[in-house]
């Protein structure tokens, strides 16, 4: 635990990686429109060029302080910047009426890096469990828990479960493309030798989110998510000041918040929007007078935020631990890491623990970064903000296309891309979860894997065995009772840039 | 027709598809394939039949700005396919940002111009690496 933050803070590349990575990652929260998905993509053709320990920190400090930046917009304009944000509009977009913005900015920074920070410490007392937890799991284990992944993932189409389920079997036909590992039978590749090897899992990647994401903004026309010229801003420095005390006076909410933020985020399928507004909800339950909320409650900004962030590092527990992203941009975030020489799985954990503690403390100094950067900068952040978001279109494309061919070096994927990124568009407009298709690519191989080999050493009853009955009898109850709970929370979640689709 | 019973008939297709032709593959190569084009197309079945019971949704509909949202994709996958990263993401870049964005020609330019720039920094210096040159230049052998 300690080696590594020794090894970050003496590497000089991974310095430059982590003081990279959270100025880029504030960028695309700031930005409307964009969103966390969108910086990994965009960032993806650096990444090849660095090696296995700088590409985790920047990737983990860029992700982690996108919703540190989508407080900006939501509260001087009244735009998300990301998902999540949009439980803090209400009362923050009272304060920048009040002219209190720079109050309210303050408030959600420091409450999302002390989120933040605790999602790290959270994340790191997971990791001695989990890696005594890998040793227990053995293959009947590992195949019921990729299909606890993407039963999970399905259930993030709130009032569809069905096409949830019937995107992660695609996710999963798609995997199986290419030629088999072990028995050398070509499958599904209509004789085309680039397939031999399956469907590029970041080609696909791009084209089921990327893609749709900036065809959908295209399709919104110029000026989509721009804001209108100055209404607030947040220049007076004593109030900056006012939202750390307000922060400070609420330790007790954000530490509460944080820590539901982070517990949400370790359950496959909540995403960043329940684990806000569940906050939000909590906030305004414990306060003594919940009339105020939705007019200016410095509560309903500081719960929210402080969730937002803790919920990254519970997030990364299951998709680091199980190779299980709970939620697509952990899905993107696992894409991105698999250039890097990282396989998702299980065996994941065990074999690059010294990168995840790396990852750790990526987390929690890319937390506290984010939030004295934007407090040092919040005279001059609005402006940004004010970006509109279509002109990142065409360079979203070409990193994109440039990602493909760096991953893949084959042009025939800009076909299946093309291909594969209609198909996205058409769920992305019909409200179809891509989740679950993206999360059933991903763990497609590894749940074959476990299977073929169950199968081998257990013989087709291996379902029968106490552990996997036990495992079966959990999928069930909590995919059921998950369903019922998230039934009571807003039916139509859109499925917007920096939310958990 | 309602494109959610669309998607969802074109779905149960693939998958009914796919479980036919896994058949033809040996048991442990088959199996996986099978239970998720068999679940597939059980739950597709299930999802038409569940569409069909229940009243259409506001179907979003589909319009001009969506074909040239696809479009603008299809244009940038045609200007890299034909004119390789540099010169055909450039162009495509300063199309883009001067018809669709309606940015002024000098700021097109400008932005067109560091793509070429970038690519080569990002291929050569950074990677050492060959980027795709484009089919139009692959034939004349440049």
């Amino acid at each position: 635990m300690l080696d590594a933050l020794v090894t970050l803070a003496t590497s000089p590349a991974l310095v430059v990686a982590l003081l990279a990575g959270v100025p880029i990652g504030l960028l695309f929260g700031v930005v409307p429109g964009l969103g966390g998905k969108i910086a990994i993509i965009a960032a993806l053709p650096f990444v090849f060029a660095l090696d296995l320990a700088a590409g985790c920190v920047f990737l983990i400090s860029l992700h982690a302080v996108v919703h540190t930046g989508g407080a900006v917009p939501s509260i001087l304009f009244g735009i998300p910047g990301t998902g999540p944000s949009t439980a803090i509009l209400l009362d923050g977009q009272a304060f920048a009426r009040r002219g209190e913005a720079a109050r309210a900015l303050s408030a959600a920074v420091t409450a999302s890096a002390v989120g933040g920070l605790l999602g790290a410490v959270l994340l790191a007392g997971l990791i001695p469990i989990a890696l005594g937890l890998m040793k227990l799991l053995s293959y009947p284990e590992i195949f019921f828990l990729t299909l606890f992944g993407i039963s999970f993932s399905a259930l993030l189409s709130q009032g569809a479960l069905l096409k949830g389920l019937v995107c992660g079997c695609l996710g999963l036909l798609l995997a199986f493309v290419g030629t088999d590992v072990i028995y050398g039978v070509e499958r599904f590749t209509f004789d085309q030798p680039f397939l031999w090897d399956g469907v590029d899992l970041v080609a696909a990647g791009l084209a089921l989110y990327a893609i749709p994401e900036m065809i959908e903004l295209a399709r919104r026309g110029p000026g989509a998510g721009v804001v209108p010229p100055d209404r607030a801003t947040a220049r007076d420095a004593s109030q900056l000041w006012r939202g750390v005390a307000d922060v400070v006076r609420h330790r007790w909410l954000t530490l509460r918040t944080s820590a539901i933020g982070a517990v949400v985020g370790m359950i496959p399928g909540l995403g960043g929007e329940v684990a806000a507004w569940l906050c939000y909800g909590h906030a305004v339950q414990t306060a003594r007078d919940p009339e105020r909320f939705g007019k200016g409650a410095i509560e309903g900004i500081i719960g929210p935020e402080g969730a937002n962030n803790s919920k990254e590092g519970g997030a990364l527990a299951p998709t680091l631990f199980l190779g299980l992203p709970g939620s697509s941009g952990m899905a993107i975030l696992l894409i991105a890491l698999v250039p890097l020489g990282l396989v998702p799985g299980p065996e994941l954990a065990t074999a690059h623990t010294e990168i995840l503690w790396l990852m750790v403390w990526a987390l929690a100094f890319s937390n506290l970064l984010a939030g004295a950067a934007l407090l040092a900068a919040a005279r001059f952040v609005h402006l940004l903000s004010r970006l509109d978001a279509t002109v990142v279109v065409p360079f979203v494309y070409l990193f994109s296309l440039l990602s493909i061919a760096l991953s893949s070096a084959e042009w025939r994927f800009f076909l299946v891309t093309g291909g594969l990124a209609l198909l996205g568009y058409a769920f992305k407009r019909q409200d179809w979860p891509r989740a679950p298709l993206l999360i059933g690519l991903i763990l497609g191989p590894a749940a074959e894997d476990a299977l073929i080999k169950s199968l081998g050493i257990w013989g087709p009853t291996f379902f029968l065995r106490p552990v996997s009955l036990l495992l079966i009898a959990a999928l069930l109850i909590g995919l059921v009772t998950l369903h019922r709970r998230l039934s009571q929370f807003d039916p139509r979640r859109r499925d917007g840039p920096g939310d958990a689709r | 027709m309602r494109a959610d019973l669309a998607l969802a008939g074109a779905l149960l297709g693939v998958f009914a598809l796919a479980a036919w032709e896994a058949q033809a593959f040996r048991w442990q190569a088959a199996v996986a394939p099978l239970l998720a084009a068999g679940c597939g197309a059980v739950l597709s079945l299930a999802l038409i039949v569940d569409l069909l019971r229940t009243r259409a949704a506001a179907d979003p509909g589909y319009d001009r700005r969506d074909l040239a949202g696809v479009a603008g994709f299809l244009a940038a996958v045609g200007a890299v396919l034909l004119f390789g990263f540099a010169l055909g993401g450039a162009a495509f870049v300063f199309g883009y940002l001067k018809l669709v964005a309606r940015r002024r020609v000098a700021t097109a330019a400008l932005a067109a111009a560091a793509v070429p720039v970038f690519v080569w920094v990002l291929a050569e210096v950074v990677l050492a690496t060959t980027l795709f040159g484009g089919f139009v230049f692959h034939a004349f052998g440049w």
